[in-house]
């Protein structure tokens, strides 16, 4: 018992790292097409977090990537969008996987992608103050639709050639 | 309890085995798929509806108007006019041609940290060209004001760019 524990732990760690990453190298870059706008790649690892290790290690992994991500990049304000659009999403996308058997991984995560990026305009517009921001809404949805695909088309390539001894006594 | 404890993970355990094995196994599409991308291009093509009719009845675009710490320091009409109504900054103001302003906000008195704005007249609209804000720029990457649509806005430096749509009173300056 307290083995599986260490392991899931130690592969929450790994993930936990490469979200890290792969959010400040993309931070590093400027915006897709309008502020905001990101292909999101450390959302592989959060979800992969969700589906390997579950619900309370998933939260863990997302809460590390905003916090320390944000900081490291120095973008401490966009805790704020990041953390309630961040929440809402990752918590549809879990429920959403009791539906594996009707839908794909694809799809979840595409609704996952546009739920987030929609939250974080929103949240944008009512903090700054700047209800004229809102006209990028249809264009983010739609980014983030276009990215959740991706991210979920990762997810299922990673678990689809990822060996099983990797993960063993974990599951 | 402890058994209660230990059927509460093999159950869990047994959770993450079936998404985990039904992916592995699945196909990366499923047939109800197509109903989760229909609906959601159909709720996404809902708000690009809603916000061009929205636009559609809004009044004609008349200028700009630049918001520094939430109060509206300096506004520019798209027929040339401005007005100054106390940024605590420099804004200097270059005519490159009869259409075409390009406005330099400074916020300190080194002049260091500025932002600089493009202004059409003909085309009506407004562009931020380059910010020292920070190195994602996003300020600059912010698509353009244009007839009255979109907002440009600098967090690190608490500075808007807002429409003004016909709504106000046209300043003169």
């Amino acid at each position: 018992m307290k083995n599986l524990i260490v392991k899931k732990v130690c592969l929450a760690g790994i993930l936990a790292t490469l979200a890290l990453t792969a959010h400040v190298i993309e931070n590093l870059f400027p915006p897709l097409i309008m502020p905001g706008a990101r292909l999101g790649l450390s959302n592989v690892f959060i979800l992969l977090g969700g589906i390997l290790l579950g619900d309370f290690y998933a939260y863990a992994i997302l809460l590390v990537k905003i916090l320390l991500g944000n900081t490291f990049s120095g973008h401490f304000e966009q805790i704020i969008y990041a953390i309630p659009a961040g929440l809402i999403s990752l918590t549809v996308q879990l429920l959403a996987l009791r539906l594996l058997n009707k839908i794909s991984i694809v799809s979840i995560s595409a609704v996952g992608g546009t739920l987030h990026l929609a939250i974080q305009n929103v949240i944008f517009c009512l903090l700054n103050d700047a209800i004229e921001y809102l006209t990028y809404l249809p264009y983010l949805t739609m980014i983030g639709l276009i990215s959740g695909i991706a991210v979920g088309f990762a997810v299922w390539l990673i678990i689809k050639f990822l060996p099983e001894k990797t993960i063993s006594g974990i599951l | 309890m402890t058994e209660v404890k230990c059927k509460t993970n093999e159950n869990n355990n047994l959770k993450k085995q079936g998404f985990y094995n039904q992916i592995k196994s699945g196909k990366i599409f499923k047939r109800l798929d197509v109903l989760v991308f229909l609906i959601a291009l159909m709720i996404i093509g809902g708000i690009f509806l809603g916000f061009y009719l929205i636009n559609n009845k809004k009044p004609q675009c008349t200028g700009v108007e630049f918001v520094y710490n939430d109060e509206v320091v300096f506004t520019f009409n798209f027929d040339g006019t401005y007005q100054d109504n106390g940024f605590t900054g420099t804004v200097k103001i270059d005519k490159r041609t009869d259409n075409v302003y390009l406005l330099d906000f400074y916020f300190n008195q080194s002049q260091t940290e500025y932002t600089i704005v493009k202004i059409n007249l003909e085309e009506s609209y407004a562009d931020v060209l380059y910010a020292t804000c920070s190195y994602t720029q996003d300020c600059s990457k912010s698509p353009a004001i244009r007839n009255g649509e979109g907002a440009i806005i600098c967090v690190p430096y608490n500075f808007k760019i807002l429409p003004i749509n016909g709504n106000r009173p046209l300043v003169t300056g």
